[in-house]
Formats: C-alpha cells, structure tokens, sequence
C-alpha cells in the first residue's frame, strides 16, 4: 500500500542534468551489449533559466501551502562490492515506515538514487530492498528545526535490527530541510547451497580412511619387511615379541577360549597335562 | 553488527534447508505474469530511438507496467504500479516517437520510465486523479533538445490541466478549467491542447465540451460544446477520443448503435453516419482505431462488432475542406475479430486479425497488402470453445507494395496473450493465471480411480477380493504394449538420470494437478510436476461483479467440486479433462439435512463475533473485548497428520504436544490502543486456552497468521519507541501438555477427553523474533505423515520472495540469556537470538522475482520427504521442498556415475585380488 501527504503538487527535484544511462542495443529484440554512456543534457541558457523561475515560482507557491516539504534523497555509490550499481534491477525500492499509516515506497532511478520528496515529521525506518544485495537500515528523523522559521531539520542515522529504537549507531548525514545521503551495499546475496561434491584429497584427509589405509599397509607390508629383515634382527624381534605382553595377552586370550573345563574340575593342571 | 548475524545464521541453520543450485530453475516454475494487456495502453515501441529493435508495452488490467521481449515472450522489466487496482480503475500509458521513456499514470500519480531499463526517470503526484495522459508530439523549442513533453488533465472537484517537462518531471504550467463537468480526456493536435469535458444537462444526458489551450502558455482559447443535445446518455457510448493524430477526431454513437457521429476536434461540424445492421442482428460494440502519429495520413478505421461477426469501415478526412468521408469496407465475418493501427512513414496500415487469418490493407485502398492464414492460436481451451481473438496490437515492416514481415501481439478469448510472426506462434504468456483468486491440489482420476479398486478389494471377502484382483489385472494387460515399448526408454532414462527427473510414471506423486479458478470465470488446470503445462482451461462462469466467490468444495476421487458464490450451488468437473461431470446449481436441500450435525463456523462482519452453530442452534459465542476487532481466525488444518504426539528431548525424555484437532488462532486488533492480541481458541467447546497481548502495533501494516500441528504463528510491524525496536515481528507459539519431561499433565493416562469437560489446559512457550520485513502471508508444508519436520512459508512482498523458513530456528523452546546445555543441543537447539535474518538461501524463488502474490497452498508429494508448494496472485509460482532434505528419493545428489564406478573398481580389484589369495592359500597348506 503507498499512502503519499495530502498536498504533493510539487514536482520532484529536477538537479539531476548529469545521468548515466544504461543504453541497450537491441538487434530485434536481443541484448547483444550493454554499454554505459554518461549523457550530458544540452540546455540553452534562457530555457534554464526560465525552468528555473518556473521552478522556483512553483515550489514557492507549494511552499507556501505546505509547511512540511523535507527531502530526502540516498544514492548508491559504486563500491567495491558493487562497481556499477546501474546493473541493479530495476525492481529495486526503498521503503520509509513511519508512524502508523505512513509509509513511503518509491522504486530506484536512472541515476540510482531514491529520492522522497515530502516527508512529514516523524522518526522512520529506511530499508532498501534489492533481489542482489543487501543494505543497511537507516533510522531516519525528521523534525522543527529549532529557530521560528518553516524549516525542518532532517537526520538520518545507521540502526539495528532488534535493539531499541533508541540505540543509533553512526551518523548519515544531516540537513535543513534537505538530505542527501549514500547508503552501500552490505553483502551480496547468495541464493544457492552448493552440494557436497565428492573430493579425493578430502576423501584421504577424513580419519577413517587414515586409519583404513595405515592397517591395510601394515597387514601387507609387516610379512615383507619380517621377510626382508636379517636373521639377527628377525630372531631379535621374535624373542621381543615372545615376551611383550601384547602376546602375552594373546596367549591368555587363547588359553581362555580353550579351556579345559573338564580338566580343571578332574583337579589337573596343564602342567601336569602337558 | 549485521554481517556477523547473517553468518551466524547462516552457520546455524542454513545447511538445514536451502536451495541447491542444480536444482534451481528445474524443480520450480514460475509465470512471471502482467495482467491481462489493455488495449489502449499495449503498443510496439522503440527503447532506443537508434536502433529498429522494438520491445511490447503495456500496462495491464491489474496496474502492471512491463515491458515484454517480443522474441521469446520473456519480461524485460515490469513494475506493479498499483496493487489491488480493479480494471475499472483509469490507467494510461504513452511512449512518444522516438523517446526512451514509456510515461505511465495511475490514480493520481504520473512516472515516466526508462524503456530499455525500466529504471524511473520522474514521477509527478498530481492534485487530483488523472483523467488522461498524453505525450506533446509538437516541438515549441522550449523542452529540452530530443525530448517530448507530456500533458496531464486531472480529474475530481478541480479538473486542471498540466504541462509536464519530459525530462525531468517538472511541471510547466497548470491551467485551472473551474468548471464542474467531469474531465474526460485530452488531445493534442500540431497546434493546440484540447481538453475533452462531459457537461451533464438537467435531463440526465450528457454533452460534450471541448476547451482548447496554447500549449506554450497554457492560456484557454476557445471553449465550446459539441452540438449533441439528447443523443449521449451515457459517456459508455463515446466511441474514441483520438489523440496526436494529424486532425484528432471525436467518434460518438447514440445508445443503439444506429448511427456514428464524428468530430474534428477543433472544428464545430459533426458527420453522421449510419451503422447498418447484420441480419437481426444489432450492432453491440463501436471501436476506433487510428494512428497515433502527427505526421501520418488522416485516416481511421470503425470496427463494429454484433454478437455474431463483425466488419469495419476505413474512412478518409480531408483535412482542407474538414471534411469526413467513407472510402471503403471491410467485408463481414463470423466471430470475434480484432483490428490494429500501424505506421510506416506517413503510410497507415491496418491489420485484421480473426480466428482464421492475419490481413493487412494499407489505409488508401481496399487491396490486400499480405495474408497469413492461421491455425488455431496455439493455447489451451474448453472443450467446445472457439478461441477468437480479443484486441491486437501489429509490429509491420513494409517493403515496397508488400508487407515483408508481421508481428501480431493478440490477446485471445481464453486470455492468453500470444505473439504471432506471420501466420507462425512465437509464444504465449497465459495472462489469465494473474486473476486467479482460488487454486487447490487434486489428485488425477486415474490414481484416485486405482485407490478406489484397492479399497474394494481390501473390504470384501479373499474369494471375491482375488476374483476382482485378477480381472483387474486381465484388464490391465492391453496396457502391455504400450508399456513394453517404453521400456528401453525407461532404462536408459533410469541409468542417465535421476529417479526424480522421469515424468512418464508418477510413482512419487508430484503430478498432483492444481485447479485454478480466476475472477474472469475461467478454471485453469495446471501441472505440478511439469514445469509450465496448462493440461486444459474451460470458461465455467460469467462472473457478476458482486456474486463471484468460487472456492473449493472438494477434490476427492479426481473431481473438482466447485462453489460458485454464496447463493449458488456447486460445479463438477473431472480433473485430468476438464469434462463437466455434474451441475448442481440449485441448492441441494437434502445433503443439507444431512449435514445438519455439522457445526457451521460464522464470522459475522457488522457486530465481529465469531458464532458456532450446530443445527440452527447456536453453541458458543466468541466476542472480542470491546474496542476489539477481529483480524484473522486460522484453524489447524483439517488434514494435518502428526507423526509423533510428543517431542523427545536431549536426554530421552519426552515433552507431550498440546494436540486438540479443535483448536484455532483468533487475531483481534485494538485499534485505539495499538494492540494486537492473539487468543487459542477450542472450536469444539468456544473455551479460551491461551491468550497474548502485544502492544505498539502498527496496525496499517499486514498481520496474518498460521497454524499447525501444536504451534502457531503470527506476524506484524511493531512502532516504535526509545526502548522498543522498530520493525517487524515474528511470533511463535508452542503448546504442551505440560512442561515436565513424560508427564501429560492432568490428561494423566487418559486416551480420550472431551474439551468440554476436561480443564486441561495447554501450557504455551513463545518466543518473538524480529524480522527485516514484512509478511503478507504464512503458510506451512505439508507432507503425508508429518514425520518430516516443518517448514514455516512466508510471503516477503517486499523482496518479491517467498522465504521457507526452518522450524528449529524458530522454536519457542531455544534457551534465552544462556548457552544451550548439552542435552538442548542434542536436540539442535542453539541460543536464542531476537534478529532472525532472512538467509538468501531460505528464498525458495532464488533468484527469480514473483511480485503480487497473495496465497500460498501447500500439499504432500506421495513420498514423506516433499510438499509441493504453489503461489498464486498474480505471478505464478511452485516448487517442491524436502525440509528434512530428500531421504527417501535419489535426488539430484545422488552421483549414478561415481556408484558405478566404486562398483566397476571392486569387481576388477576383486578378479586381480581372487588369485593372489588362492594361491597364498595354497601355499600356507604346503609349506609349514
């Protein structure tokens, strides 16, 4: 829903001469490229002129029958997370929420800028909505400025989701009746999950395989290098292994699966048995 | 401060459920729809004066602003200018010659747009509403070089007219007419600006009265009224007001269609003309079509239509002697015809377009300049519908004495809109999907058909039960052939793709087929499982404004039951044809008898109480507190299956769900005090079981609700003030038996209660969570068993998204002020945070934009792990979703190749292994 002031006969702010223009070449419909062509606007001097008494005569008419006429106007810059913001689509917008039952939502311009022409006195939530990117939201105020005259003093001031409207982070900028400010691009959006795909340099990294890999040599690998081994160390490794209690527990292991049961009760030993 | 939020969020929770990018853009479809294209404001146009490419304007019946790739019928840009605008509602759109900016005007304001970007240029918000906008083509050397500018006439108590600056939106002058006739419409010549007003006289009729303007100064000229004293009762019969021509004419007929008058504007002189009749046959519609250029011939074409067929006469104006003259006709056809202005230097070109063919006739005789002859238009139908074209619009290239190529832009009867290159269809945009105001999911009649014959063999005796089986099998055999000659393509589809990707067989029941019912009285079928099919489109109604609320009754056994409004009864229809099974029109009173155990819900409008009746007799009353009223009521949905009745803890325990089948979200608004307050309502006894209240609500925002299983949830913008955020709020609620672990609370070890008798109360958990924007709607998934888990559907209009939102980042149950312990996180619950950002990979669109969309609808797949998901409104948007991811399928995920290919190398290591270890076998045995 766009709800606009009563009163809005004065037209938008026309200081924009120098714009760039996304220009297409289209070959029946086809985009072949797209070039960016800054476009000066060539204006004799007497019809500036006269726009601008027109201009003014208008806006001091509408002044005088509209008290509150602050402005506000954000621009996106070209940053280095967005070198040419003419690229962004024009579904672009920027909604001010105000008080309740006001609430501006005007869409992006050909010199990327948004730009609010009246707004009423009110502390309001600038949100900038973009399919590629996302902004920062901008607390903005507009109030009397202090002295007796008409004007109005308008702020504008970085917020935080989920913290107290009172809570402003740094300034944007402020004017007298007039803003103008940037706001860039926080982070680009990124839409897609990508799938685990199957890796083998990560394959060998996980440890289960390690440890899969490390048994496989030794089972293959020990028979070899016993095999391979002089007979002095061979004969040294087998008396080691005779008395580590790695066998020893085997041999234990293996008297307890074959126990003589029928043995043991008739009151023999083993050594008496052997 | 944010950047970390949304990577924490997205660490946390984002390799719950995301978007895959293989399977982006082939799972989900969308119509990026417009509308369907007025005919007036639908033009040809040029972006960039330089080059020939043209690109298709409009601006459609619901205030859509686009502009449409003529090649292949994809949107180059488009804009939703006014939302819920009506097609009554007076809209314009006018691209000048040579310009780079479309100028478009709603209600009250006018904006020009880039026509190559559809970036805004300027935007002007008048004093009053907007009675007709058009673009200067005369140059006074006072705009700026190149640039054409625009006049206004606004309408309402101070009718005025304005020049506005075509480059920067400033207004030149403003002519005040002080008059209290009703603005109608303005035109321009070479030399003047005239403002067309309709005086009402004392007798109810109307007169026409032109005010013509300086275009530099803006000064009144002349003022005078057209001689027409008891001939227009209506300004329905003004037939055209013509526009930047080289003599701008105006065209009335009386109230019978008998005679045309005509008027140069500017002159005093009416002609007249007599309409001859078909047959018996009246003519029922007068339309005029001339060119839109100052520098093109002063000739325009009268298109007259009866019920039956229709004709046209070019008539010639000579401009020297004001004089007006019939130079030839067209000869009458049957059906629909659809006639369109061209231009080619000063030449004037009309094309005819009918349900047969496509003619072009230059302007200065009757001669045939090229001929197309058509087969059909390429769309769906009814069954015994004729497909007749509604308005054209003609894109010619001429060459010498012949036409050398033809685009026709049609919008046809069954409201597709379809781009014809000579007699070949290019594409077609089914713009009548943007009016749908009611879909549901059925199931095809044939599933439905086989559920039917297992149910009677699992009901009767085995004797009689195997009899049925195995004639149904011999019946099933001529399916055979068929059957067999598909397979090898089966095969070599099961080994290339993926299980999910055959579309022959429906074994996972994503071939679900959605019904869409339309405001221009159409039922649409689509199909969920093949992107973009329209299986068949039938013209049900002519909707009364004011009696036109289809919904669904029931989909069971593959039939659509539909309800036509409140007072009229219900249509059947079959939903794999379309074929009408039954039409109940006049009320049955029987099955209302039989319904008469019922309890009828009633949400009365002027007093806003919520009243429960069985029988007549009235069971319980909900009235919000005074001050109150109510916003939304959302039961629990009627199929809604739980798999689980209680929720298993960390540690093994388990918490029991709060799970009355009865229970419903009643939202009520205080519009005095700011407030919104939510009570969980037992339907079956009127009993209160919970309630809430949230104050500084800002109540001009959306607030809408869900619920589900044992939670709900509900959304609104929250005012600000220094201690409290600004923004929008996200609430979920919990309902248990009770909070100890294994303990039903006073439920006991009951399996029944009766919620009038019982005082069990449910014990709530809610947790708030602040949102980047708006929700103009919740919607949940469903699937068959509900074992997998849930997830919540928003609708994010400003962000042109629908975002799925996974239930464990909004469990009210996530510890607050702590870490959670190590059971807590067992259970995958991580700390509370209030911010819950919108992770991009939440967007189930991606990267697509679907403007409008007012429902989403949710249904379950045959496998447990998908829902299938449909959006309508004006875009048209559906997809599948595996919340808990898609364990029961092989998805795309599934690598065939590498399965084979670890096969393949254990069956080679296997026969280079076998005998090696034979022989080291053999071997241990003789060597000791």
């Amino acid at each position: 829903m766009q709800l606009w002031p009563e009163n809005t006969g004065r037209a938008s702010d026309s200081s924009w001469p120098v714009y760039a223009k996304l220009k297409w070449l289209l070959v029946d419909g086809d985009i072949i490229e797209s070039l960016f062509h800054p476009q000066h606007e060539r204006r004799t001097g007497l019809s500036v002129l006269i726009d601008m008494i027109l201009q003014t005569s208008l806006s001091l008419l509408v002044g005088a029958a509209l008290a509150s006429a602050a402005s506000l106007t954000v621009s996106i810059p070209s940053t280095q997370l967005l070198p040419n913001p003419a690229t962004l689509p024009p579904s672009t917008h920027a909604v001010l929420l105000g008080p309740p039952g006001v609430r501006y939502d005007v869409p992006i311009r050909r010199d990327n800028t948004f730009i609010f022409p009246d707004l009423a006195e009110a502390s309001y939530l600038l949100t900038i909505h973009s399919r590629d990117y996302f902004f920062n939201p901008l607390r903005v105020d507009v109030t009397k400025a202090g002295d007796e005259s008409q004007q109005e003093t308008i702020e504008a001031w970085q917020t935080f989701r989920g913290n107290e409207w009172g809570n402003k982070g740094s300034s944007y900028g402020s004017g007298i009746d007039s803003l103008v400010t940037e706001v860039k691009p926080a982070m680009h959006k990124a839409f897609y999950q990508a799938r685990g795909g199957f890796n083998i340099l990560d394959f060998l990294k996980s440890p289960m395989i390690l440890i899969g890999l490390f048994s496989v040599v030794m089972i293959f690998g020990m028979p070899y290098l016993l095999e391979n081994m002089d007979p002095e160390t061979k004969a040294e490794f087998e008396e080691m292994q005779k008395t580590s209690p790695l066998t020893e527990a085997q041999n234990s292991a293996s008297q307890l699966q074959n126990f003589d049961l029928a043995g043991w009760l008739a009151g023999g030993s083993k050594d008496s048995k052997r | 401060m944010r950047l970390p939020l949304v990577v924490v969020a997205s660490a946390l929770l984002g390799s719950v459920t995301a978007v895959f990018e293989d399977e982006a853009w082939n799972v989900d479809y969308q119509f990026s729809l417009l509308g369907e294209p007025k005919e007036d404001t639908t033009f040809f146009h040029q972006p960039n004066p330089n080059s020939r490419a043209s690109l298709l304007y409009t601006l459609s019946e619901k205030g859509v602003l686009g502009a449409v790739n003529p090649k292949d019928g994809t949107i180059v840009w488009r804009h939703l200018l006014a939302p819920g605008i009506s097609s009554s509602n007076a809209s314009f759109l006018r691209a000048g010659e040579g310009q780079d900016i479309v100028v478009s005007s709603v209600s009250n304001q006018v904006a020009a747009w880039g026509a190559a970007d559809g970036r805004q240029a300027w935007n002007v918000n008048l004093d009053g509403p907007v009675a007709d906008v058009e673009i200067l083509e005369l140059s006074d050397g006072k705009e700026t070089a190149g640039v054409k500018d625009a006049v206004a006439l606004i309408g309402g108590v101070h009718s005025a007219v304005q020049r506005i600056d075509g480059a920067t939106g400033a207004v030149k002058w403003q002519t005040k007419l002080d008059s209290s006739d009703t603005a109608y419409q303005v035109s321009a010549s070479s030399t003047e600006v005239f403002a067309i007003l309709l005086h009402k006289t004392m007798l109810g009729y109307v007169k026409i009265k032109v005010i013509s303007l300086d275009p530099v100064t803006g000064q009144k000229t002349d003022e005078y009224v057209l001689s027409s004293d008891s001939e227009l009762s209506t300004a329905e019969t003004i037939v055209s007001v013509g526009a930047n021509s080289a003599s701008p004419i105006i065209a009335w007929t009386d109230a019978a269609h008998t005679v045309l008058k005509v008027n140069l504007i500017g002159t005093k002189g009416v002609s007249s003309f007599n309409i001859e009749k078909a047959g018996d046959k009246n003519v029922n519609r007068v339309r005029l079509h001339a060119p839109y250029r100052v520098n093109s011939l002063a000739h325009f074409l009268v298109h007259f239509e009866t019920e039956s067929s229709h004709w046209a006469d070019v008539f010639h104006i000579d401009l020297k002697k004001s004089k007006i003259e019939k130079a030839y006709s067209l000869p009458k056809l049957t059906g629909t015809g659809a006639f369109s202005t061209s231009t080619s230097d000063a030449n004037v070109y009309f094309t005819r377009a009918t349900r047969d063919e496509i003619v072009t006739i230059s302007s200065t005789s009757h001669g045939v300049l090229g001929k197309w002859p058509l087969n059909g238009f390429g769309v769906v139908g009814g069954q015994h519908e004729i497909v007749g074209p509604v308005h054209s619009v003609s894109d010619v290239s001429v060459k010498g004495e012949s036409v050398s190529a033809i685009r026709t832009a049609i919008l046809t009867t069954t409201g597709d809109w379809t781009l014809l290159r000579g007699s070949n269809i290019v594409w077609h945009r089914p713009e009548v999907l943007a009016g749908t105001v009611s879909a549901t999911f059925v199931n095809p009649a044939k599933a439905e058909a086989l559920v039917h014959e297992l149910e009677i063999e699992a009901h009767s005796n085995p004797v009689s039960a195997y009899v049925h089986r195995v004639l149904r099998h011999v019946e099933d055999l001529h399916t055979l052939p068929a059957l067999i000659a598909s397979l090898p393509q089966k095969v070599v589809g099961g080994f290339l793709g993926t299980s999910a990707d055959d579309v022959t067989s429906d074994t996972f029941g994503f071939n679900k087929i959605i019904a869409c019912v339309t405001e221009s009285g159409r039922l649409v079928a689509l199909n969920a499982g093949i992107p973009g099919q329209i299986l068949w489109s039938e013209q049900i109604a002519t909707p009364q404004p004011n009696d036109w609320k289809p919904s669904f009754v029931s989909t069971e056994g593959g039939l659509i039951k539909l309800s036509l409004s409140d007072t009229a009864g219900s249509m059947t229809f079959n939903a794999s044809t379309g074929e009408l099974m039954a039409n109940a029109l006049v009320v049955d009173t029987e099955n209302d008898a039989a319904s008469a155990n019922d309890i009828t819900y009633t949400l009365r409008e002027q007093d806003g109480e919520l009243l429960a009746k069985q029988g007549g007799k009235v069971l319980w009353q909900f009235n919000p507190i005074s001050g109150e009223r109510i916003v939304t009521l959302t039961p629990r949905p009627v199929n809604d299956p739980v798999a689980s009745i209680g929720k298993v803890l960390g540690d093994r325990n388990v918490l029991y769900k709060y799970l009355s089948p009865n229970s419903a979200l009643v939202l009520t608004a205080n519009d005095a005090k700011h407030s919104v307050t939510s009570y969980i309502l037992d339907t079956a006894s009127g009993a209160v079981l919970s309630s809430n209240t949230h104050n500084n609500v800002d109540l001009s925002g959306p607030v809408t609700s869900i619920m589900s299983e044992n939670w709900f949830a509900y959304s609104f913008a929250a005012e600000a003030s220094d201690e409290s955020p600004k923004g929008y709020q996200l609430i979920v609620g919990e309902m248990f038996e009770s909070l100890m672990p294994n303990d039903r609370g006073p439920l006991g070890e009951s399996t029944n209660f009766s919620s009038v008798e019982s005082s069990a109360h449910p014990h709530t958990l809610i947790n708030t969570y602040q949102i980047p924007e708006a929700i103009s709607k919740l919607a949940v998934t469903r699937t068959r068993q509900g074992i997998t888990s849930r997830q919540l559907l928003a609708v994010v209009a400003d962000s042109d998204a629908i975002v799925g939102i996974p239930y464990n980042a909004l469990d009210p149950r996530r510890p607050v002020n702590r870490d959670p312990t190590k059971d807590e996180q067992m259970e995958g619950l991580v700390r509370y945070n209030p911010v819950i950002e919108f992770d991009p990979k939440w967007y189930l669109n991606h990267q697509r934009e679907v403007i409008g969309i007012k429902d989403v609808i949710t249904a379950p797949a045959t496998i447990e792990s998908t829902s299938l998901v449909f959006a309508y409104g004006l875009d048209i948007f559906g997809t599948r979703l595996s919340p808990s991811f898609s364990f029961d399928i092989l998805g795309k995920d599934f690598n065939k190749f590498q399965m084979l290919a670890t096969v393949a190398a254990l069956a080679v290591l296997t026969f280079v292994v076998a005998p090696l270890v034979n022989r080291k076998q053999v071997d241990q045995r003789w060597q000791f």
